[in-house]
């Protein structure tokens, strides 16, 4: 799941995770995002933005974090934001991972496969 | 979409016939990635159509294009996995038992280019578990390019570098913002020495536990390949470990080297080193932030004589704050760590695995045969 | 005294954005000496906390539309205004959450905002600016600061 108020970013990311087999579900923001996982959706990894209107990606992180049933889900956050104590609240809150924009579509490999989440 | 196999054979192949230079399996990523802008400039919608081209119609400056994106340098940090997750679970447990006399270990990066590689491995080196303060372990870090050399010194990475293979959770505690750019701190910093040194000549230097000679050999023909492996060889402790990158190997060059496998790395040994004790693969999983952090606050100091590994208020809140991610050497499939060995993991810990098992899969992987090295 | 980025560092930050969706070329992207500063399309982002002020991107219309079309992965031609203000907005975020980090902290970024045209905030002032030169164009990227309020 691509997770980013720019459509533009949802477009680049989309095209990095498909070009790594995963098929891909896109949000606006984070309220959107819950909306998707409610309804059924069941992604292995979402790429979160932080800043973005109704819900940003810190929030969605905690709500997400907070459902046993989502339990599965790898956060990785994609965000602009790139203070050290930024990076420390998101993976306090429970990110697994953290890509600073702007990023290369390599960076964005590499984290996966630290993860453990590539196709191959 | 990912690249079919035929197309990747084609790249794979060109490569390895234009610069000698092996792509392995699992790389599909990184062909995908490096060609489809070279495709889109070409006015192509991927890198399959790309390959068509070439094979309709040879086009050496497209050739060169693709080689040359296929062989740049990739200067990341913990570059190929692998081996550094064989360092952290085989090597220096080993290491542990088997230096308990001295608790020294030496451990050289023989050509550190920016840095990258000596700072991976020092992290490595702070991160584990096994590795108390009264331990003094060096890395000494080489390279013939003085330039490159002094760069390295600095620690000074760029937001783009420091995105490439570090795992978020060891970013924050060993690296601080300096401007535009990221840079170890002083504790990370001072667990390295740097050095020029000429692999091509003569060279004197203690007695090493571990060598890091990661494709650098590729640089070089088949005599020196052959001279540099003696060298290396003969400043080896006898029970030592030597890392290649992964396409090399030392067979046909130096008949003195075991090849051992750890996890699904190779490692060479000087023959005779005998059998590497490996119970860490089936105890406690020790890459990454994870572990380092239990009972909060950070480790002890690492380095002789250095700082107390309280690095600011940052990295210490860092460290108490960060949960057991899955990144941090975060080993690949072959992963049979015993789940009882291992402390239970902060509530919010995916899986309740701190590392190792993707989300998705519900149990344990069955351990893999070790990958053959590529030749 | 706090540290405020340099001209040089805008500089940088703009470029890392630049060379990582915009152009494989890191020369892409020069230093041009104009003081002349071309505001057909201005990308901006607040910040309000420990700093208050602004960052703005500004650039020709047809720059706009070229770096719409890169970043979309579409051809000029076919650039409609949605994508120019999305991705002027998104550079404009890129580059302005980069510049905070640098700043005295902690500081909320605001969500982007795009006007054709020159954008003004009362009482705020230019404290950074750079100007380059990108496919022939002009671009410049401002750092603006709030005046300080009155004790």
């Amino acid at each position: 799941m691509v997770i980013d108020d720019s459509s533009a970013m949802r477009l680049i990311l989309g095209r990095i995770m498909r070009g790594l087999g995963f098929d891909v579900v896109e949000a606006p923001n984070g309220a959107e995002a819950i909306a998707r996982l409610e309804s059924g959706a069941m992604p292995e990894i979402a790429l979160v933005d932080w800043n973005m209107p109704v819900m940003d990606g810190l929030a969605f992180v905690n709500a997400v974090r907070k459902e046993e049933r989502w339990r599965q889900i790898t956060l990785m956050m994609v965000t602009t934001e790139s203070e050290q104590s930024q990076i420390v609240r998101a993976l306090a809150a429970g990110a697994h991972e953290y890509v600073i924009k702007p990023f290369t579509p390599d960076a964005i490999a590499d984290k996966l496969a630290l993860l453990g989440v590539l196709a191959y | 979409m990912t690249i079919s196999s035929t197309t990747f054979a084609f790249v794979s192949d060109l490569v390895r016939q234009q610069a000698a230079i092996v792509i392995g399996p699992g790389k599909e990523y990184l062909v995908e990635s490096r060609l489809l802008p070279i495709a889109r400039d070409a006015g192509l919608d991927d890198v399959a159509s790309l390959v068509a081209r070439l094979q309709a119609n040879p086009d050496e400056r497209l050739r060169r294009q693709i080689v040359e994106a296929m062989t740049t340098n990739e200067t990341s940090f913990f570059r190929d996995r692998d081996p550094f997750n064989a360092l952290t679970q085989g090597v220096l447990p080993d290491l542990c038992r088997k230096r308990v006399a001295t608790r020294r270990i030496n451990i050289w990066s023989a050509a550190c280019s920016s840095g990258q590689e000596p700072y991976s491995i020092a992290m490595s080196v702070l991160d584990h578990p096994l590795i108390t303060s009264e331990w003094q372990v060096q890395v000494l870090a080489t390279d013939i390019n003085e330039e490159v050399l002094a760069r390295a010194e600095q620690g000074r990475f760029s937001q783009l570098e420091v995105n490439r293979g570090l795992p978020a959770s060891m970013m924050v505690r060993h690296f601080e913002r300096a401007e535009t750019d990221w840079r170890v701190v002083p504790a990370l910093r001072s667990m390295v020495r740097f050095k020029s040194l000429n692999l091509n000549e003569p060279f004197d230097l203690p007695f090493m536990d571990v060598v890091f000679l990661r494709n650098v050999l590729i640089y070089f023909d088949a005599a020196t390949k052959a001279e540099v492996l003696q060298r290396v060889r003969r400043i080896m402790k006898p029970d030592g470990f030597l890392f290649l990158g992964g396409s090399e190997t030392t067979l046909g060059l130096d008949d003195g080297f075991d090849r051992v496998p750890i996890g699904t790395a190779t490692v060479y040994r000087p023959k005779g080193a005998g059998p590497v004790d490996l119970p860490s693969l089936a105890g406690p999983a020790v890459a990454g932030a994870g572990l380092a952090n239990l009972g909060g606050g950070m480790p002890g100091a690492r380095s002789p004589g250095g700082p107390s590994a309280g690095n600011g208020s940052a990295a210490a809140a860092a460290s108490a704050a960060v949960p057991r991610s899955r990144t941090g050497g975060s080993p690949t499939r072959a992963r049979p760590a015993s789940p009882a060995a291992i402390d239970q993991p902060p509530a919010h810990s995916p899986n309740g695995w701190p590392w190792g098992t993707p989300p998705s899969s519900a149990a344990w992987p069955a351990p893999q045969p070790p990958r053959q090295p590529l030749n | 005294m706090t540290y405020i980025p340099s001209a040089d560092d805008l500089e940088v930050i703009t470029r890392e954005v630049w060379t990582s969706f915009l152009d494989g070329d890191p020369a892409g992207l020069l230093v041009s000496g104009d003081d002349v500063a071309v505001e057909r399309v201005t990308g901006c982002v607040h910040l309000s906390g420990a700093y208050t002020g602004s960052i703005m991107l500004s650039c020709s219309g047809s720059a706009a539309r070229d770096a719409a079309a890169a970043l979309f992965s579409m051809q000029p031609g076919d650039v409609t205004q949605n994508e120019i203000i999305d991705a002027i907005g998104e550079l404009a975020n890129m580059v302005g959450g980069n510049v905070k980090s640098m700043l005295p902290g902690p500081s909320v970024l605001s969500l982007p905002a795009v006007v054709q045209g020159q954008l003004a905030v009362p009482g705020a002032h230019v404290v950074r600016e750079v100007h380059l030169t990108w496919r022939n164009e002009p671009l410049a990227v401002s750092l603006w600061q709030q005046a300080a309020q009155a004790a």
